[in-house]
């Protein structure tokens, strides 16, 4: 890895994209520091011939550079693998520790966003007609500036950006110094604000409150999603996963969530309570009240006392569990794990308690906690300079009353992300001077008056300060694929239109190294320069357990008085893996890859209890309206028992009109009807229905699952951690003992790969899926023939509910071609065009197929795709393509291959060294992209290596294998689940959970019930 | 002897058969045209799937065969009586087969035409149909002998080739008699056609010899070709497939189906040439025991698939064997059942099997059920298989609708070529089986 970004050619056409091969090339050649430049020209250097080749671009060779993900505020390390010049493929960085290598579903996804065929590519400025037309760079700075600088008195101009961190947030403080009217203001989508608020709320400003889960006993959750969505999920799920282990010293992990709708975090964990819409912040009080009761007033430190006394006040268990519709032995549960426990943890976030409780719930967090002795174990504070910025609220009046003359908007999107109660629609046009910085002329931007084209991650400069002691730099990994700034050469290019300089920096580069070399000092810097951008940052995590704070007196208030929640029927919208806050809305992969929960793909649903959908009269699939006193949207229902009957929800992340091809028209924004909370400055994702009604329109919903059931066929299975021989949700007495061999069986003389996906850490988040369809080519098949079984995904989580109240999932099993030793796909083939090998792989070979289709009826696990149409990547989403490996043709049939271009790349490796690949040497891109490690690879023949060990292991299983003897080459380990969430009884039960999907695509659902339970 | 027939002369014979083979009237052109149209309709369908891709079909994941194969076991079914009426029942000796095993037999190479096609239409690279055939290459790409399909490969053209080869020798005596009527172009076809028949003695012994060796040699085939066709899926683990009962199952479906498919042929054949004299309600009586007996044969496997599917206890195949009658595609099992099962019984009765117009629609009831047959094996086993997630539904598209009903019009046409060209109904064999007439000068020697 290397700081220079000198690349070699491409071998690509980019006719018609304004990008033509000389130019490219001209770009290519540019040094890459260089090249995110601040000015508004780019600066012309040679171009390198290719008889001058680069030392390290060879072609053919991957060159992989250090990164950070840009995508939400968690500051991911990421490896950037180039081909030629061309990014074409994200991971995760192993010695990031914030991490530590995995990557999201989001992060994996960035890609769709710097190839986004929509992007905008050139600054634009509105004429006076009303449409936009290209401008050059030197004129939107200058325009931009002139909207900065003069601004008339009584007025403000306004930076509106996602929260800064690291060098930009410092560049932002002295671009301000040039222009003091400029003021900033921060929105946040990720939850941060809340959970900053709430520790301001609790320890005084100041402070932010960190979270590790690796050491927390005990779980309970209030909404937060933090195996999905919440601050730092990647980090969390690591964190989480490390608690599962059935050797940890204190045993596994007891989580418990509460949330109104099974999310993807709720169920994953060993308890789900459904408790009724609003009712958290009296639950965490009644919490805080039992806890006090068994640990003893005195236990609790002087300075949280009179907090806790103060919020717990008057509080009535028997009441708030009553009001929430939960048992109250169902609270006890909880203090007296939470007592008990040597190490415990409780959060509160997410949709579930947005609103005007949010900061109550927030606190009382907090303080439960503090009352628990949670802070500097599980709760680390970080002294924090308190955040300047102003509320959302206040700017939206401001830009209403008129008193904003120019808004600059950077990186956000919130004409499409605010309700539309905030008023920041109509507040918009009342500002003379709209500049968007933006990726796509999205919702905002197609209102501003000047659009400039941003920077990806991938094309520029930035760091961030995600942990204190780490500081995560980003470098670029390839030359812009446009003329695009990010927001640090933006400021530079304006402070230079007045003439002045930020110290020596003429680029955002410049700046960035200076702050380092400030920091880190100047001894030797240009080495240690290079090492930090060869491994992606500073990474020397600050140990903050010694840090305390005193709960400071307001506390206590803050948490006491709650506002009446509204009963009656509520509707929530939740953000998922594959969108936050709608953003990645135009990036194919993510459109296609299904929720993990209710397996839709392309398009916004809305969940419902049956009880309700039965008293309403629709069934799945009926488009219905969802009307709040705040706007009213119309899509389909999906029912779902795994929901409270006093909400419905819709995801987060459709109904866009202005993002693109593959994001524009698919399904509604939820967030549009929802209240915005002027107290804390955010959205409340959690608003009352008032009217729900059908709807004439039509629509379906694509459902990839068929049955949810999986009918004890022992596919997905689960042990409680003390009895980890019994495995549950399989059909006993089938088969016993090592089956007979009626042929020879196959010999691997050199190899023989093998896979372990260890279900105690998997989490259903589809990291791996989004992995596998950018690392193979996978294509993308748009709606209508997903509708019609048609994806092409080489993965898919199974997904299997079972009848269980509290833990109603059997698990989440990523079901990939098992490469069979005794491969049912073989010997059906006619021409040999799928075979095994003496390395124990099941080969594909594309050239070869036919297209009888017959292996795919053979196949026992469903793995195969077929290429039923010539699927295309409109310019420039095919550069994203993976040079190693083969676009295929129409009428093949395709699936997992184990990454067999990994394979072969570490055996030339080897090979040239003269030795054997080594364990953990080849790792696919599903197990490299899995955030928890879940997913293990190696060579079977070595008894040493992880994989032969874990698939020896007492919970591993292979699935199907005991009645067909296909001797699959992947082991699954069945799913932990905590000895006391095992009394529940998980699978053993007799009806079919909600029974959706069944026939693809059609979502009236196949309610295979009734069929025999053997 | 052969007292079902009146007393015909040969002359009469000849005269009254070979009428079938003069100018054909509007009512044929007509039948022609519709037969293509419905090929064109088939073409047109069939080049959007090869010029854009089989997704056209509606055939998908999970059910990755549906109405293509389904059509391929169809007509390879309806092949099979031919074989088992001109072969089995020449060695037999039952003499019913006379008058309907020419007619049979043209239907068992036409339809043996109509299903090599769909093989070829179902791949996803039809361009590449002869990667299956085990060809010498320089690539040394060989194919697999260990899979059904290339089975499949071998199974239909030996049947093909057999069965054409039998049915151009028992052609030849009659286009010799047609050869001595015709005037024109016609006369210089069947010059070549009748291979210069003469009706020496010497011809004759050589002529039954041979039909006798062609009779041995197809008989085996009437059992293989099916037998093989039933391992595509018996060969599969697929719950509902993978069952060893499936060789004689589809063995005794295909020579009901194709029994049935002669009935429908015949029956407007016999109107329109009337032709009743010597296809008559005895031959009819004697295809209906068939059925009878093979329509028992299938409901009694239908019965014993259902039966094992419990006794093995296995959860996968128990759960099939309860989703077809009670699953999404019910229809097509209750379908199959009436008319595979319930409508043949009405052949019990001698009323109803006397009477033709009941046996044209038992007949048709009949091929509709055995389609559905092949359809509820196919559809309903691939869309419940092994892993519940993976489960789904199939709706078939135009294109499948459009080429099934182009293979209709394809071997209607080969057929009704046929029925004016070459003589359609066997002279000879008929004549075999008639009392011989004496002393009388207007019998030629034949």
């Amino acid at each position: 890895m290397s700081s220079s970004s000198k690349k070699g050619n491409t071998n690509g056409d980019a006719n018609g994209n304004n990008v033509s091969r000389r130019n490219f090339l001209k770009v290519i050649g540019a040094a890459g520091g260089a090249a995110a430049t601040g000015c508004a020209r780019q600066p012309v250097e040679k171009i390198i011939p290719y008889l001058n080749q680069p030392n390290e671009v060879v072609p053919g060779v991957a060159t992989w550079y250090s990164g950070v993900c840009g995508e939400c505020q968690a500051g991911c390390g990421v490896l950037v693998r180039t081909r030629e010049g061309r990014v074409v493929k994200v991971e995760g960085n192993p010695v990031s520790p914030i991490n530590e290598g995995g990557l999201c579903a989001l992060g994996q996804s960035t890609l769709q966003t710097l190839y986004d065929p929509d992007r905008l590519r050139e600054p634009m400025a509105r004429k006076t007609g009303g449409a936009f037309s290209a401008i050059s760079w030197k004129d939107a700075v200058a325009k931009l500036h002139a909207g900065i600088s003069e601004v008339p008195d009584g007025k403000e101009a306004v930076l509106l950006s996602a929260p800064l961190s690291g060098s930009t947030a410092k560049l932002l403080e002295e671009f301000r110094g040039v222009f003091p009217k400029v003021r900033h203001v921060e929105y946040d989508t990720g939850g941060q604000a809340a959970v900053d608020a709430a520790a301001a709320a609790t320890f005084g400003g100041g402070y932010r409150t960190h979270f590790d889960f690796s050491k927390a006993d005990v779980v309970v959750s209030f909404g937060s999603g933090f195996l999905e969505t919440w601050l730092s999920p990647a980090r969390f799920s690591k964190q989480w996963s490390k608690t599962r282990k059935v050797d940890r010293p204190s045993g596994v992990s007891y989580v418990v969530h509460v949330e109104p709708r099974l999310s993807l975090t709720a169920a994953n964990a060993d308890r789900w309570v459904k408790n009724a819409p609003g009712s958290e912040a009296e639950l965490l009080k009644a919490l805080l009240k039992l806890i006090v009761d068994k640990r003893g007033a005195a236990s609790i430190s002087a300075g949280a006392g009179a907090a806790v006394k103060q919020a717990i006040a008057g509080v009535d268990v028997a009441k708030a569990a009553h009001s929430a519709g939960i048992d109250e032995k169902e609270l006890e549960a909880m203090a007296t794990h939470l007592a008990h426990a040597s190490s415990s943890l409780v959060v509160a976030g997410g949709a579930s308690i947005s609103g005007e409780n949010e900061l109550a719930c927030g606190v009382l967090a907090n303080l439960i906690n503090a009352a628990l002795g949670n802070i500097g174990s599980t709760v680390m504070l970080e002294k924090r300079k308190p955040s300047e910025t102003s509320p959302l609220s206040d700017l939206i009046s401001k830009m209403a009353e008129g008193s904003v003359s120019t808004l600059i908007v950077a990186g956000v999107n919130p004409f499409y992300s605010l309700p539309v109660s905030s008023g920041f629609r109509s507040a918009l046009a009342k500002v003379p001077l709209v500049a968007a910085l933006t990726l796509n002329l999205d919702e905002t931007a197609s209102q501003a008056q000047l659009v400039m084209p941003a920077s990806t991650n991938f094309e520029s400069w930035s760091d961030s300060n995600p942990l204190p002691g780490v500081y995560a730099l980003n470098q670029p990994s390839m030359q812009p694929l446009y003329e695009t700034l990010n927001l640090g050469d933006l400021m530079i290019s304006l402070a230079w239109k007045s003439n002045k300089m930020f110290g020596e920096a003429k680029t955002f580069h410049d700046y960035i190294r200076a702050q380092w070399k400030q920091r880190v000092g100047g001894v030797d810097f240009e080495n240690r320069w290079l090492s930090f951008v060869e491994q992606g940052g500073e990474f020397n995590a600050s140990d903050l357990s010694s840090n305390q704070a005193t709960v400071s007196a307001s506390a206590g208030e803050a948490a006491a008085k709650l506002s009446e929640r509204s009963h009656g029927l509520h509707v929530m919208a939740f953000p998922n893996v594959r969108s936050v806050d709608g953003s990645s809305a135009n990036r194919p992969w993510l459109q296609e890859i299904p929720d993990p929960m209710s397996k839709v793909i392309w398009g916004t649903w809305v969940e419902m209890h049956p009880d309700l959908a039965e008293k309403q009269g629709f069934a799945s699939g009926d488009v219905v309206m969802v009307k709040t006193k705040d706007g009213a949207v119309r899509t389909p229902v999906f029912i779902t028992d795994k929901i409270h009957p006093d909400v419905v929800a819709i995801p987060i992340g459709g109904g866009h009109d202005s993002m693109g091809r593959y994001g524009d028209g698919v399904g509604i924004n939820a967030l549009s009807i929802m209240s915005y909370a002027a107290a804390t400055g955010g959205i409340s994702l959690l608003n009352s229905v008032v009217t729900l009604a059908a709807d004439p329109r039509k629509d379906h919903l694509v459902v990839t699952q068929g049955s949810d059931d999986q009918r004890e066929r022992g596919i997905a299975r689960w042990v409680a951690a003390d009895d980890l021989h019994n495995q549950h949700g399989v059909h006993h007495g089938a088969h016993h003992g090592e089956p007979m061999q009626m042929y020879k069986q196959m010999e691997h003389p050199l190899y023989s790969w093998g896979m372990t996906v260890d279900l105690a850490s998997c989490t259903g988040c589809s990291a791996c899926v989004v992995a596998c369809y950018a690392e193979n080519n996978v294509p993308v098949v748009g709606k209508e023939l997903a509708r019609e079984g048609r994806e092409m995904s080489w993965i898919r989580i199974s997904r299997y509910f079972n009848n269980d109240e509290h833990r109603p999932v059997d698990g989440f099993l990523p079901m990939m071609c098992q490469h069979c030793g005794n491969a049912p796909c073989e010997p059906v083939c006619p021409v040999y065009a799928t075979y095994h090998t003496e390395e124990g792989l099941n080969h594909m070979v594309y050239n070869r197929c036919v297209g009888t289709r017959y292996c795919s009826n053979n196949c026992s696990y469903k793995v195969r795709r077929f290429n039923w149409f010539k699927y295309d990547w409109p310019e420039p989403l095919n550069w994203q393509l993976n040079p190693d490996v083969t676009v295929r043709e129409v009428g093949v049939m395709e699936k997992c291959t184990f990454c067999i271009q990994r394979i072969r790349e570490a055996q030339n490796t080897a090979k040239n060294e003269g030795r054997r690949v080594e364990d953990g040497e080849v790792k696919p891109a599903c197990a490299s992209s899995c955030p928890t490690n879940a997913i293990a690879f190696g060579d079977r023949l070595n008894k040493d290596s992880e994989v032969s060990k874990l698939s020896a292991d007492v919970r591993a299983y292979k699935v199907l294998d005991a009645h067909l003897n296909t001797q699959p080459a992947v082991s699954y380990l069945a799913r932990v689940v905590h000895p006391e969430a095992a009394k529940g009884g998980g699978s053993h039960g007799k009806s079919h959970g909600s029974s959706q999907g069944g026939s693809h695509g059609d979502s009236h659902a196949a309610a295979h019930g009734g069929s025999e339970h053997h | 002897m052969a007292s079902w027939y009146p007393q015909i002369s040969y002359t009469k014979v000849d005269d009254d058969l070979l009428e079938i083979l003069e100018p054909p009237g509007v009512g044929w052109w007509l039948l022609l045209a519709t037969a293509l149209s419905c090929v064109a309709m088939g073409g047109y369908a069939w080049s959007i799937q090869v010029l854009e891709g089989i997704g056209h079909a509606g055939i998908t994941h999970p059910i990755m065969w549906g109405v293509y194969i389904t059509d391929f076991v169809f007509w390879v079914g309806i092949a099979h009586s031919g074989t088992l009426i001109s072969a089995v029942l020449f060695l037999f000796r039952a003499r019913w087969r006379m008058p309907i095993y020419r007619i049979a037999e043209a239907m068992t190479v036409f339809a043996v035409l109509t299903a090599g096609l769909f093989p070829i239409i179902h791949l996803g690279r039809p361009w590449n149909f002869y990667w299956l055939l085990p060809y010498p290459n320089q690539r040394y790409l060989w194919v697999n002998f260990r899979s059904p399909l290339l089975w499949d490969v071998f199974a239909v053209s030996t049947y093909l080739t057999v069965s054409t080869v039998f049915f151009i020798i028992g052609l030849i005596p009659d286009i010799a008699a047609a050869r001595d009527r015709a005037t024109g172009v016609r006369k210089f076809l069947y010059r070549i056609t009748s291979l210069g028949w003469t009706g020496s003695h010497k011809q004759w012994r050589h002529y039954v010899a041979a039909y006798g060796f062609f009779a041995a040699l197809a008989t085996p085939l009437v059992l293989s070709v099916h037998s093989v066709v039933s391992w595509d899926f018996a060969m599969s683990n697929v719950p509902g497939w993978h069952t060893t009962i499936f060789p004689p199952y589809f063995v005794a479906g295909a020579i009901f189906s194709g029994l049935a498919m002669v009935i429908t042929i015949t029956i407007p054949m016999r109107k329109a040439f009337k032709l009743e004299n010597y296809l008559t309600i005895w031959h009819y009586e004697k295809m209906c025991q068939l059925i009878i007996f093979t329509s028992g044969i299938v409901t009694y496997a239908y019965i014993t698939e259902f039966f094992i599917a419990w006794y093995s206890n296995n959860p996968y195949e128990r759960y099939q064997f309860w989703f077809r009658p009670f699953g999404d595609f019910n229809v097509a099992f209750w379908g199959m059942v009436f008319c595979n099962c319930v409508a043949p019984l009405s052949l019990w009765f001698k009323k109803l099997r006397t009477n033709i117009a009941w046996l044209f629609l038992i007949s048709i009831i009949i091929n509709i059920g055995m389609w559905l047959e092949r359809f509820n094996i196919i559809f309903n086993s691939l869309s419940r298989e092994f892993v519940p997630d993976a489960w789904g539904n199939y709706n078939f598209s135009w294109v499948e609708t459009f080429i099934t009903i182009g293979s209709f019009g394809w071997f209607f046409m080969f057929l009704l070529v046929f029925i004016k060209v070459f003589p359609a109904m066997a002279l000879t064999e008929i004549k075999e089986i008639m009392i011989p007439p004496r002393r009388d000068p207007a019998s030629a020697h034949h």
